[in-house]
């Protein structure tokens, strides 16, 4: 492959790193080593004797992930049902979390969205009610998002004790806002023209945001609740390390004995849930782009 | 035609219209999955009676008020016991370092994610980046293949681990130093931003990146001079999307027991101080919300080209 | 193609002005349209034809005078009775404002959004009865698209979704049909068969048909009366028979080139 003369080429724009770009990535540069160095980065750290051997010693299990228990103890379940197990919990848990999370959000994206509101409202009681609802909504959307499920399950835990139910509710409040967060922005990005038009002849506002706005933004809702999905495997995941049973729960036992070859296979587990996820839902966002290019 | 006719006409018609088997099977698939959700029994069964959480609950309630208030009954005591607990604690240390953790890992891993994305993309990885030929070399196609596939799998494997679990590992190796919170982001965002970076690639139509390749560059340069710069903006907006993320991450990082924000929440848990875990609590969410108005500020900047 | 007997007032404009925060318009419109009259409406873009027919169905309150609908005053409609007058005006826009998601059948259910109550509708959407697929299937019949009916609207061409929007104009058994510029983005050919089709249609329904134009040609070569509006006022009022090349040019400030194109 030999190099020709580039200066032949059009446009101005592709320069690689001028004048701002070249200013934004030194910027961006100097304040994440300033950073590094307040919160007491140090590279010798990283490289360690002691932490490069613990490294190999863990990255060598994953070339032989374990079919049974590093160390069994009669009288167990056999090492394989218990993964197949533990994807299972964490994959209750994940639809459990989401089951609600999506009526929640979507309430929540239906009071915080100005999509379908009257055009033209009179009455100014009306107006300063939407107002009203529209803000608060908006402000519990931004305080549920701003507290990490891991600490709103912490909350939950400690005033209820550790249960499902307790865990359910405190990945539901994030997640509800977050999706309320997007549904709404979908919402509001699609095009108002048979909304419109609906309510020219004659249809109400509600109705015609129902029918007008609802259908065709319902395959992009659906991509992004399915990417949702896949986050809240995740969380599942976590939250097997406030004690409910999930996968995280059973990474953590094993890890604690230093069994890394049964990590990886937890490890591997997960991947292939999420990988396969991934896969259905990009499918599902194909078919749907085919109906509506 | 006649009235029958019409009806039979119709049935036709519907038996004949175009269907989604996938997405009938995914509906399906989904409707069952929630009713075996909701019916399977608890995922894990309460060993605390109803009246000991009740009891509990009523606890926590009377403690999360806070301690001044709880003697004087004024609310106004506890505005100063507030500032003091943050003060005491180095509350604005650990703001600091929840945005310190976010800075740094989300660089290395949009360094990281930068340097495989060209080898990720599917339009450049192969032996024919952006449908010019370059070499018919049955093993160089091969190997393209491989390389491809290899990169896809590691962003994949990467964004599929949670940054709870990745910092958990990592700290039976690195011990409790920032470095296990830093990585654990940084692994996790590191295939996030791989996957969001590819598609921004894949996407490239432009001519730019082909006249380059078509003059006789290689892939790597056109990537670097020519699609790069055409979509430096995007990629700066997925860049501080995840920045956002991270803070919002690095709150909880902490209760692994690295000494950060999280951490002091869990150590007011584990003290049974639940107005100071409150206290701090609010703080982390008001640290969330400032990056959140932060990012959303470069971002909006960002999309009217004004960086 | 007109049909005379018909002589009843359906919009009396009455010195209607209209202006955009303190912009005009309109200006000055003083004209009556009687029921099952077919009109074109030309005029250059901007010079107020959508105004016009937006203060047609009480989507906008004029500013200054006054209209009669249906021998009413506009103003002096209850917000009910507005909604019922609006029910019986339906609408071809441009953009034709289909919900390219449904399939073609549930967007001409869409033409009765109006009539329906919140129930009625969603049965109609998703659970219609087999006579109301039968009388579907029959309106798409008379526009040629009844092969189409369970077909998803995003798949269709553009002249066939042209077709389904003025199926929902059918199925909503409309006293006027207002259609809004609703060929300038095909080519001639698709533009004056949909033309015809919506004449027809009018004709059977005995609905009064507005129909605002960019094309000159189409409007004198199938409408019994073309209303030229300029600037906001009325230029010509008059059967494509008495309307003068002048007239045309004027309209658009000459620009012979354009007329040459059209015609």
């Amino acid at each position: 492959m030999a190099k020709k003369n580039i200066t032949s080429l059009p446009s101005p724009n592709v320069s690689p790193l001028i004048g701002k770009r070249r200013s934004v990535l030194f910027w961006i540069s100097l304040i994440t080593i300033i950073c590094g160095f307040l919160i007491g980065l140090k590279p010798n750290n990283l490289f360690s004797n002691n932490s490069l051997k613990l490294a190999t010693e863990f990255f060598k299990a994953s070339i032989s992930p374990a079919i049974d228990y590093e160390n069994p103890v009669e009288g167990t379940e056999p090492f394989l049902k218990v993964v197949a197990e533990s994807i299972l919990v964490t994959l209750k848990f994940a639809i459990l979390a989401m089951s609600v999370s999506v009526p929640a959000g979507a309430i929540l994206a239906f009071l915080s969205t100005t999509a379908w509101w009257p055009e033209d409202i009179k009455s100014t009681t009306k107006k300063s009610l939407l107002r009203t609802l529209h803000i608060i909504a908006r402000s519990w959307i931004a305080f549920a998002r701003s507290i990490h499920e891991l600490i709103w399950g912490i909350i939950f835990i400690t005033a209820m004790g550790l249960s499902t139910e307790a865990a359910i509710v405190a990945v539901t409040i994030p997640f509800s806002g977050i999706l309320a967060k997007i549904y709404a922005e979908i919402f509001e990005e699609h095009s108002k023209e048979a909304q419109r038009m609906f309510r020219a002849i004659g249809a109400g506002y509600f109705v015609s945001f129902l029918v007008g706005i609802i259908p065709s933004a319902l395959p992009d809702i659906i991509s992004y609740t399915f990417y949702r999905l896949e986050c809240a495997l995740r969380t599942a995941a976590v939250f097997g390390f406030v004690g409910i049973e999930t996968i995280g729960y059973r990474i953590k036992l094993s890890s604690d004995e230093f069994h890394y070859q049964e990590v990886w296979t937890y490890l591997y587990a997960l991947f292939i849930t999420i990988a396969l996820l991934e896969w259905w839902g990009g499918k599902i966002r194909v078919s749907l782009n085919n109906k509506h290019v | 035609m006649s009235k029958e006719n019409q009806i039979r006409r119709i049935k036709e018609l519907r038996r004949n219209r175009s269907k989604s088997t996938i997405l009938r099977f995914s509906l399906l698939v989904l409707v069952a999955a929630i009713a075996w959700s909701w019916t399977a029994k608890s995922l894990h069964e309460s060993l605390i009676s109803e009246e000991q959480r009740s009891v509990n609950l009523q606890n926590f309630l009377e403690k999360i008020i806070p301690d001044p208030t709880r003697e004087s009954g004024k609310w106004s005591d506890s505005l100063p016991w507030i500032f003091k607990n943050l003060h005491d604690d180095n509350g604005l240390a650990a703001g600091l370092m929840t945005f310190g953790l976010a800075t740094t890992a989300i660089w290395i891993s949009g360094i990281l994610a930068f340097m495989i994305l060209p080898m990720a993309s599917k339009n450049l990885a192969t032996h024919r980046p952006l449908g010019i030929m370059v070499s018919n070399n049955k093993l160089t196609n091969i190997l393209w293949v491989i390389v491809n596939r290899a990169s896809r799998i590691l962003f994949l494997f990467t964004r599929s681990l949670p940054e709870y679990v990745l910092g958990f590992l990592l700290l039976s190796i690195l011990g409790p130093d920032p470095w296990t919170l830093v990585l654990a982001l940084a692994i996790h965002n590191f295939g996030i931003l791989g996957r969001l970076g590819s598609e921004i690639i894949e996407n490239n139509n432009s001519e730019t990146p082909k006249a380059f390749i078509a003059q006789g560059n290689g892939r790597f340069n056109s990537y670097i001079a020519a699609m790069v710069p055409e979509s430096f903006s995007r990629m700066l907006v997925y860049y501080f999307y995840r920045w956002e993320t991270c803070v919002r991450e690095s709150t909880v990082l902490g209760m692994l027991g690295i000494a950060s924000l999280g951490f002091m929440i869990s150590e007011a848990k584990a003290g049974r101080d639940f107005d100071k875990m409150i206290v701090l609590i609010l703080f982390g969410s008001l640290i969330v919300i400032l990056g959140d108005i932060l990012s959303y500020w470069v971002r909006s900047r960002l999309r009217l080209n004004k960086i | 193609m007109t049909k005379p007997a018909q002589k009843k007032a359906a919009f009396v404009f009455e010195e209607v002005k209209h202006c955009y925060s303190g912009v005009p318009a309109l200006e000055k419109i003083d004209l009556k349209i009687n029921e099952g009259e077919k009109i074109a409406i030309v005029g250059p873009s901007g010079s107020g034809k959508s105004t016009f027919l937006n203060i047609i169905n009480a989507s906008i309150q004029p500013t200054h005078g006054n209209i009669k609908i249906f021998g009413k005053d506009s103003h002096l409609y209850s917000p009910k009775e507005l909604k019922a007058l609006r029910s019986n005006i339906s609408l071809i826009p441009q953009n034709l404002a289909l919900v390219n998601s449904f399939r073609v059948w549930q967007n001409v259910i869409t033409g009765g959004i109006g009539h329906y109550g919140f129930l009625k509708l969603i049965k109609n959407l998703f659970a219609p009865s087999k006579n109301k697929l039968a009388d579907i299937h029959s309106i798409l019949e008379r526009v040629g698209i009844e092969e189409k009916l369970y077909s998803i609207t995003s798949t269709l061409s553009g002249g066939q979704k042209q077709r389904v929007a003025v199926a929902r104009s059918i199925f909503q058994s409309p006293s006027t049909i207002l259609a809004d510029e609703p060929v300038s983005s095909v080519d001639p050919a698709r533009a004056a068969s949909l033309v015809k089709i919506l004449l027809k249609v009018a004709e059977e329904e005995e609905a009064t048909l507005l129909m605002s134009l960019h094309n000159l040609d189409l409007a004198m070569r199938h409408f019994p009366r073309i209303i030229g509006i300029r600037n906001g006022n009325v230029h010509f009022d008059q059967s494509p028979d008495q309307i003068s090349q002048s007239q045309l040019e004027e309209l658009y400030e000459l620009k012979e080139s354009e007329i040459l194109q059209d015609g």
